[in-house]
């Protein structure tokens, strides 16, 4: 399969730091991937994922866009930067526009497409985050997942294979996360956009397809959830966690519990179907 | 006595402008010794607009602020002094430093408060330990950081000047798990030491119902909800209306209770989900 993103011995610090903040790192991101990543505040997420849209560049190794760009070369920067988006954690500084459909259609101007492809495009994204009814609005009416999902919809009118979420959810309130948890998935699965997502809410990463792990410069976890989360200490000891119904689930089995359950559980449907079948066998 | 009296609070922003805004509507609150209460509430429902009429870096249209019993926006209360008894941490860390290293933002309120430099030294290095950053940041420059360690630096120079009440304005939102809780712990044990009050908004509803011993749920300007977590969870509904939830360990005793009726869905900490559910379990033994 297609790798989107791929890295090879990436190393990097900023400028006036002495010690790399990751080496060594090899990832590879296919076609159509959801990936989680995770690591504690400060183990160089952000710095990774800007590593994908060019924004920042390698000090060792490369990194390898669509299997044809090398983000050394300026010359792909543009080609990037449309084929891989990037949602940061605050909505407010997304936004340039004093209309919700300006500011979708300001990025496209840029690129000099023609007007009425434009207003299709725009039309067209609107629909997908939900929020066509808002169209004529001002953004600062809009609440921050609103906001947020504005954000997303600039992005995907440039037509990315990937969207690199950074933190996006993290100043939401709980209905504005779900909305944009939803639509993350619906981009993914409907739409087969590649989908790359930090967030320190373990919840939200439950269902991805892999998850990476970060600590201490290198990659220490990169598989499937059932088998990252599988490693509680460790991650605590990281200063990670796992996803609250995992960590009811294996509570309980150090007490005697859902002896019968093997997997690792991961939501809450799975979790009362443990219970219930615990139930059976005990009655 | 109580610390502080919020009582029907109006502000808008854009007074006399086509832009006027009615944020807060009517607002009444009480903040006693010991208080640990946790804010939820939809973005832009007057969060964080409340809290800065809480330490009076606003002004409000109607209504009145006392701290310990005085009239905040009386003549002649000293504000400057109340800034450092309601200490503010506020939403965007980014915009409350500004110095050019670490050390120099935690000891800005220090050095304004007066404290003898010999004393801010130590006090500096307590509270580092408190928001678990190493004494290797203080000479950093702070907006060099990340998101979560910039949020550790603005925190501490919040709680560096023990304020009697205590605000924290989505104080995690971006920490990493052991961090928040590194956070939440520190407040309780500063809490316990110097029987502040604590204020606290968050979007996780799974870590205000851990630590807050009462809510309130704002809605575009008004207190729709209020009480302790057990009586403000008891409305999943209404939450929902709100564009808030219930924790997800009361959601699971929800969905537990829909088979098994003897199922206490009024519970929300992690410690007791796990207790409701093993009775759960052990009841079916003893009943057979
Ligand atoms: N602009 C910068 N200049 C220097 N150091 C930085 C800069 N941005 C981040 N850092 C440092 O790089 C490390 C990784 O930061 P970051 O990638 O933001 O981490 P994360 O996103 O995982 O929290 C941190 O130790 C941080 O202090
Ligand atoms: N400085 C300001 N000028 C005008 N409107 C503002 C200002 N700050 C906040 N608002 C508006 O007031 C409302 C409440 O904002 P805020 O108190 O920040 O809410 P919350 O913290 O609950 O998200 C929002 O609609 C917001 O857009
Ligand atoms: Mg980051
Ligand atoms: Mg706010």
């Amino acid at each position: 399969m297609r790798s989107i993103i791929q890295t090879e011995k990436l190393g990097f610090h900023y400028p006036r730091q002495e010690r790399l903040i990751f080496e060594n790192l090899n990832i590879s991101i296919k076609e159509g991937e959801m990936v989680g990543i995770l690591g504690s505040n400060g183990s160089g997420k952000s710095t990774l994922l800007k590593h994908f849209n060019a924004l920042i560049r390698p000090k060792k190794g490369a990194v390898l866009i669509d299997e044809k760009w090398n983000t050394k070369d300026p010359e792909t920067w543009l080609d990037i930067r449309q084929l891989v988006g990037l949602v940061f954690q605050n909505p407010e500084n997304q936004i340039v526009s004093t209309i919700v459909e300006e500011d979708i259609a300001f990025a496209l101007e840029n690129l000099g497409l023609p007007r009425e492809e434009i207003k299709k495009r725009v039309n067209e994204v609107l629909k997908i985050v939900n929020m066509y009814e808002y169209r004529k609005r001002p953004p600062y009416q809009l609440s921050g997942g609103q906001k947020q999902r504005i954000g997303i919809a600039s992005i995907l009118a440039m037509r990315p294979k990937g969207i690199i979420f950074d933190e996006a959810t993290s100043m939401l309130d709980p209905k504005g996360r779900k909305d944009i948890l939803k639509i993350i998935h619906e981009l993914n699965q409907k739409y087969g956009v590649t989908v790359l997502m930090t967030t320190h809410l373990l919840d939200e990463v439950a269902s991805v397809d892999r998850i990476i792990v970060l600590n201490k410069g290198r990659i220490r976890f990169d598989d499937k959830p059932e088998i990252v989360f599988e490693n509680r200490e460790e991650l605590e000891a990281m200063g990670l966690s796992i996803p609250t119904v995992t960590k009811l689930a294996l509570d309980l089995k150090a007490e005697g519990y859902l002896t019968d359950s093997k997997k690792l559980i991961l939501t809450k449907e799975e979790f009362v179907q443990a219970i219930q079948k615990d139930i059976g066998v005990r009655a | 006595m109580n610390l502080l009296k919020i009582e029907n609070i109006q502000y808008s922003y854009g007074k006399n402008t086509p832009f006027e805004k009615e944020v807060l509507k009517n607002i009444s609150l009480e903040v006693n010794a010991n208080d640990f209460i946790g804010v939820i509430g939809h973005t832009g429902s007057g969060k964080s607009t409340l809290i800065k009429i809480c330490n009076g870096l606003l002004k409000p249209d109607k209504g009145q602020i006392f701290y310990k019993g005085e009239n905040i926006w009386k003549k002649g209360f000293d504000l400057k002094h109340l800034r450092f008894k309601v200490g503010v941490s506020f939403q965007y860390p980014e915009h409350q430093l500004f110095c050019e290293t670490v050390k120099k933002d935690i000891a800005y309120g220090l050095v304004n408060k007066g404290v003898p430099e010999e004393e801010q030294e130590s006090k500096i290095r307590q509270v580092l330990k408190i928001v678990g950053l190493q004494e290797s940041y203080l000479e950093k420059s702070p907006f060099k950081l990340s998101g979560g360690e910039m949020r550790k630096v603005a925190l501490a120079g919040t709680m560096v000047l023990e304020p009697e009440v205590l605000i924290l304005d989505e104080p995690t939102a971006g920490l990493d798990p052991k961090t928040t809780k590194q956070v939440y712990e520190s407040l309780k044990e500063y809490q316990a030491k110097t029987s502040s009050s604590i204020i606290v908004v968050s979007h996780s509803m799974e870590d205000i119902s851990e630590y807050a011993t009462r809510l309130i749920a704002l809605d575009d300007g008004n207190i729709l909800l209020r009480g302790t977590p057990a009586q403000v969870f008891s409305n999943t509904e209404r939450l929902n209306d709100m564009s808030l939830d219930v924790p997800i360990t009361t959601s699971i005793l929800s969905m537990l209770a829909q088979k098994n009726p003897s199922v206490n869905t009024n519970i929300y900490r992690y410690n007791d989900t796990k207790a409701e559910i093993i009775r759960l379990l052990k009841d079916v033994k003893s009943i057979e």
